[in-house]
């Protein structure tokens, strides 16, 4: 496990320690992508430091293993940019790739999007995202209701007056 | 919703005399009962070959007719008065088709391809979201002479086809029903030759005399040309309108009432399967039995296997914290917005979270926005910023009074508005987007003539921060515009193309180049005119990427305007000079020395263009991406190998006359 993802043999590296307590040797550019992890490595000084171990207590190794998969795949992407602002909202532009890397149960999915908020992760934060929004675009309330196991909890006066507002989207 | 109201709503007469100048596709019941008296075999318009008269009184009959009149259109290639390349071309039978060519008998768009997408003066689409897979571009809407029952719409395309992707048809309960809608593949294998267009369309009882066609330019090589569309289907007897008029709210009811709460009659729901006031419910049922019953089976199968994963999970989506779910709420259409907010409170909450109302477009609704929807809006977004309604409210759906109510609430820290071919828009909407969006920076009000115009709008003189003004084919006052450019000094982006003849173009350069010195894009596409003394002040204007004087020239003179205007302006990347008459084989010199930049060059219909000039271009211009030389009367049949030649060596997309046909 002690070169999981190390790309060269003298790239420098850093470890990762996840909640579950297994140790990740990971290439220190792969790492970065991390905007949680870069503050710590420059805020305390580690980059240097071989045998310094990063804790991350609230990612387990399951998920990180998945993060850092990702973060590879992904470590030659250009920096996101701020300006395509009208094309970051839409949910199509998902490559097959990542596609099949988040071709996981929901509870994955959830997780990960926890763990990329945490390590701040801003790709993957947002396919993550645009994925669960995929799974709820062009279904109606109940389907959502019932792919996320999500229990309508309105009273019906309430019900009523979502109801009406929703009139215009109702299929005719 | 009654039908009966429909009957009274209708009023003018449709008997072809009057309905030019309809400003609304009316519902006329008496009309068509009395029409049916007559039983005047389809009407002139109607195509004889069509006409497969089992005119049995009571089943109706199948009937082709072309189109009556124009009720609407986003752009045109031609000018209003004009008979060249106007939206009124597609009415009545093709007059070219099968021909495939060039033909101003057609109707034409103001665009193709993606170089208008490229161009400096491109915009960005406010809350892309919502926009399907293939957006439109343009449309056109048209109306027919008889009611019918749609089964099929033939479109005419005799240059360039492949820009069709949507067909809607307005109904008589006055919704709008898509009927086809093309996928990326359909898009894929276009013959280049002139076809008649007649995709499958979805099964449909709705009833209608008016269609609306939406293109897609992004794949066309060129301008796609219209000559005329048909609509196919069978009248409707008058047994069916005595059924349809009377008892529906009743039979409404009822099916409401009877629909259970059971898992079958859930799914059926959500199938979308709502049996409609049109009649028919056992059709429907019988096709969904036969089509969907069996798929439907397996899917619950499949959804109750979920649901035990589901339960198992660790956590779930209730568990993201609120700031992941805003996230991922955002990137939602509108539509899916408000569904889910119809899921549960927590989801109502926050669905309703005025941050995801920032920027709104109703654009990709247009058929589905109404002054209700408005309403509940205006209690969302309290911190709107940028506002699309362009397309919406074509048939009363927005009444003025509600689109001037939400504009009070919520117009004063918008920056952006568009209102591009809002038919409800009168002059007192114009007026309190002049007093209350005070902020704007963009201000787009495409193709909103109306008669009388409503843009004598003098309140629009408060706005002080316009970046970005387009009045591409609306009509206005002079007096108006030039005191706006005075106002507006950061000016950047201005659309004034088809602004009719009331306006004098050398009078607004003058402006322009006195007062908007900042001004990127210029578009003055047909305007009426610019001479050579217009185009020397518009050199003052020496930020400019990009000049459309397509046609706004004429003959004119230039003496040494281009010149000046080449060499002030060297940041110029789009110029479109098509039919420049006054052109001469020295400004073609300049235009080689001088335009670096140039990406986009159109000069089209230019006379006497040598190929040395040509060669001399595409050798200096490094940049260039796009050259249209159509028209250009010294480029023969025998040119066109040549001018491929150096369309490879450059790498520039040459545009000429030559047709290419599937052989």
């Amino acid at each position: 496990m002690a070169d999981f993802l190390r790309l060269q043999i003298n790239m420098p590296s850093i470890k990762l320690q996840s909640s579950d307590e297994e140790i990740f040797d990971t290439n220190i550019e792969i790492a970065k992508c991390s905007g949680t992890i870069r503050t710590m490595l420059e805020d305390c000084g580690m980059e240097d430091d071989e045998n310094a171990i990063v804790p991350l207590p609230n990612v387990n190794s399951t998920i990180l293993r998945k993060v850092l998969t990702w973060a590879t795949y992904h470590k030659d992407d250009p920096q996101p940019t701020e300006d395509d602002e009208s094309k970051e909202k839409r949910t199509d532009d998902i490559t097959s790739w990542d596609a099949d890397f988040l071709k996981v149960d929901q509870g994955t999915l959830f997780e990960l999007i926890l763990a990329a908020n945490y390590l701040d992760i801003k790709g993957l934060l947002e396919l993550t995202c645009k994925t669960v929004a995929n799974m709820i675009k062009g279904k109606t309330p109940e389907d959502i209701r019932k792919t996320f196991n999500i229990k309508k909890d309105f009273t019906p006066a309430e019900e009523e007056q979502v109801r009406k507002e929703n009139e215009w989207c109702e299929e005719k | 919703m009654s039908l009966l109201a429909l009957g009274g709503g209708g009023g003018g007469t449709e008997d072809g005399s009057s309905s030019d100048t309809e400003p609304d596709a009316l519902i006329d019941f008496t009309t068509m009962l009395m029409e049916r008296k007559h039983e005047c075999t389809g009407g002139w318009f109607s195509c004889g070959s069509k006409l497969q008269s089992q005119a049995h009184e009571d089943h109706g009959y199948y009937l082709g007719q072309y189109v009556l009149g124009v009720l609407d259109f986003s752009s045109q290639y031609g000018i209003d008065y004009s008979i060249s390349y106007t939206a009124s071309n597609v009415i009545g039978r093709p007059a070219k088709f099968p021909a495939y060519g060039d033909y101003p008998e057609t109707f034409t768009m103001r665009t193709y391809g993606d170089w208008w997408q490229q161009a400096p003066s491109a915009t960005q689409e406010i809350q892309a979201q919502n926009l399907p897979a293939l957006p439109t571009h343009d449309f056109i809407v048209v109306y027919f002479e008889k009611f019918v029952v749609p089964t099929e719409v033939a479109i005419f395309e005799t240059f360039n086809p492949g820009g069709v992707v949507r067909i809607w048809a307005y109904s008589i309960t006055k919704r709008w029903s898509c009927l086809w809608e093309a996928t990326g593949s359909d898009l894929n294998h276009v013959p280049r030759d002139s076809r008649r267009f007649a995709p499958p369309l979805r099964k449909t009882n709705i009833i209608t005399k008016t269609l609306r066609i939406e293109f897609n330019h992004s794949r066309l090589n060129y301008y796609t040309e219209i000559d005329a569309i048909m609509l196919c289907g069978r009248t409707v007897p008058m047994r069916c309108m005595h059924q349809l008029l009377s008892p529906a709210g009743k039979r409404l009811a009822n099916t409401r009432e009877e629909s259970g709460n059971g898992p079958i009659s859930c799914k059926l729901r959500t199938l979308k399967f709502q049996p409609s006031c049109q009649g028919n419910d056992a059709v429907k049922l019988h096709e969904f039995i036969n089509n969907d019953l069996s798929k439907f089976l397996m899917d619950s199968r499949v959804e109750s296997e979920q649901q035990k994963n589901n339960s198992t999970t660790r956590i779930c989506l209730t568990d993201l914290p609120c700031e992941i779910l805003l996230k991922i709420l955002s990137y939602l259409d509108l539509k899916s917005l408000f569904r889910m907010g119809q899921v549960s409170r927590l989801f109502y909450d926050i669905s309703t979270q005025p941050l995801l109302y920032c920027d709104l477009s109703l654009k990709a609704y247009w058929q589905l926005a109404d002054s209700e929807l408005l309403c509940t809006l205006a209690r969302r977004a309290t911190m709107l910023r940028k506002l699309d309604l362009s397309w919406c409210g074509g048939f009363g759906e927005i009444s003025p009074t509600e689109f001037k109510k939400f504009l009070t609430q919520r117009g004063d820290n918008l920056t952006h508005l568009r209102l591009n071919s809002c038919k409800f828009l009168n002059a007192t909407c114009i007026e309190t987007v002049g007093i209350v969006c005070d902020n704007l920076i963009e201000l787009s009000l495409r193709n909103c003539t109306t008669n009388p115009p409503l843009l004598n709008f003098s309140c629009l003189a408060n706005l002080k921060n316009l970046e970005r003004l387009d009045l591409f084919q609306t009509a206005f006052e002079s007096e108006l515009l030039l005191s706006m450019l005075e106002s507006n000094r950061k000016l950047k982006h201005l659309n004034l193309a088809f602004c009719g003849v009331s306006v004098n173009m050398d009078n607004v350069a003058t402006h322009l180049g006195t007062y908007n010195t900042q001004l990127v894009s210029l578009d003055m596409w047909k305007a009426h005119f610019l001479s050579a003394r217009g185009l020397q002040s518009l050199s003052r204007c020496q930020q400019l990427e990009e000049l459309d004087l397509g046609w706004c020239m004429r003959e004119a003179t230039l003496g040494d305007s281009l010149y000046q205007l080449l060499y002030n302006c060297p940041k110029l990347k789009k110029l479109f000079l098509s039919a420049m008459r006054g052109i001469t084989e020295r400004d073609l010199m300049h235009i080689a020395t001088l335009g670096k930049n140039l990406e986009q060059l159109d000069l089209m219909g230019i006379l006497n263009i040598t190929h040395e000039r040509v060669y001399d271009i595409l050798v200096h211009c490094s940049k260039l991406k796009l050259l249209d030389l159509c028209f250009c009367d010294n480029f023969m049949d025998s040119d066109f190998d040549l001018i491929a030649d150096w369309s490879r060596l450059f790498n520039v997309d040459i545009k000429n006359s030559r047709i290419y046909n599937s052989s």
